[in-house]
């Protein structure tokens, strides 16, 4: 796609955050740079959602990622146990630099879950990451369509679309394939973060809107434009709604005093 | 989650005191509806965390 397809989206469609369904986006350095090149050039204060991995996104500055827009990242983490504690610190320090920049980041964990135990996810949330003002939220499912989810139809082991509801589709609930050292039915407290992970560090919305508001905080007196402009953009709505929805999770979680007050 | 409410406060002053409490009212009920809603079914509220 050229900058001219992505201008005629973004007045056709009203729009100002795309997402780069591209997952060497960061990897092809001279292309990204160009991007943000001409991004400047013709003032352009857009928002990108993109994968990456740890080690991509520690290759820019933090200039570079705030100048380009990146505002989400999926940081896939995949493979067997050990490779995951071998991710672990690349995560850590990429993690906490996305912090700096105000980048929220989702940490997608996918075809390791299969075959490793429930206890990888114990010692995934307990890596530095879980100290860093982002959302680890584990994603763990296969997309139809995929080579895996085929692989794993082919196995027999996904479940039917009655076992699964479409607002789970993130398998936040529940696994949409058996999972062989996991019981049949909701996921255990490990992997569903909401034992010790979700009472020290609070619903994901809730850190979102930490973030968020910590980039708007950072970046509005930026020297450029482009800069201030975006992170206004993406505070939009924050004075009012997100005021309200924070006010009603107070209430809600009234019962459970450190994620309520925090 | 106060100390979040609270900073948006001290960055947005007046508008968000006002606003908090009148759609947090109004969300706080669509929540507890939407939960009672799904109370039967194995879903519960997980969904909505």
């Amino acid at each position: 796609m050229t900058l001219r397809h992505q201008c005629q989206l973004e007045a056709q469609m009203k729009v100002r955050s795309f997402f780069v369904m591209d997952e060497n986006f960061l990897l092809q350095r001279v292309r990204t740079l160009r991007l943000l090149q001409l991004m400047e050039r013709h003032n352009k204060a857009w928002s990108l959602y993109v994968f990456s991995s740890a080690n991509a996104l520690k290759s820019y500055s933090m200039e570079q990622l705030v100048s380009l827009g990146i505002t989400w990242v999926w940081l896939g983490l995949e493979g067997m146990a050990a490779a995951i504690r071998s991710c672990a610190t690349p995560y850590a320090r990429s993690g906490s630099r996305a912090a700096v920049a105000r980048i929220r980041v989702l940490v997608r964990a996918s075809s390791a879950w299969r075959n490793t135990l429930p206890k990888t996810s114990t010692r995934l949330s307990n890596t530095p990451s879980a100290t860093i003002p982002i959302p680890p939220v584990h994603a763990v499912h296969a997309d139809p369509g995929t080579p895996l989810y085929a692989q794993m139809e082919q196995d027999g082991v996904m479940l039917g679309p009655d076992a699964i509801s479409d607002a789970d589709v993130h398998g936040q609930y529940r696994f949409n394939y058996r999972h062989p050292s996991i019981r049949r039915g909701p996921r255990p407290r490990c992997c569903c973060g909401r034992s010790s992970r979700f009472r020290r560090q609070r619903p994901s919305v809730m850190r979102i809107i930490r973030t968020s508001l910590a980039g708007w905080r950072r970046y509005k007196n930026h020297a450029d434009p482009r800069i201030r402009d975006r992170f206004a953009w993406e505070l939009k709505g924050y004075s009012t709604f997100m005021a309200g929805a924070l006010w009603a999770s107070r209430r809600w979680f009234r019962d459970n005093p450190v994620v309520a007050e925090r | 989650m106060s100390a979040i409410l609270r900073d948006i406060h001290r960055e947005f002053g007046l508008k968000s005191r006002l606003a908090a409490p009148l759609l947090g009212r109004y969300l706080l009920m669509a929540l507890r509806a939407k939960t009672s809603a799904s109370a039967g079914s194995d879903m519960g509220a997980a969904h909505l965390l």
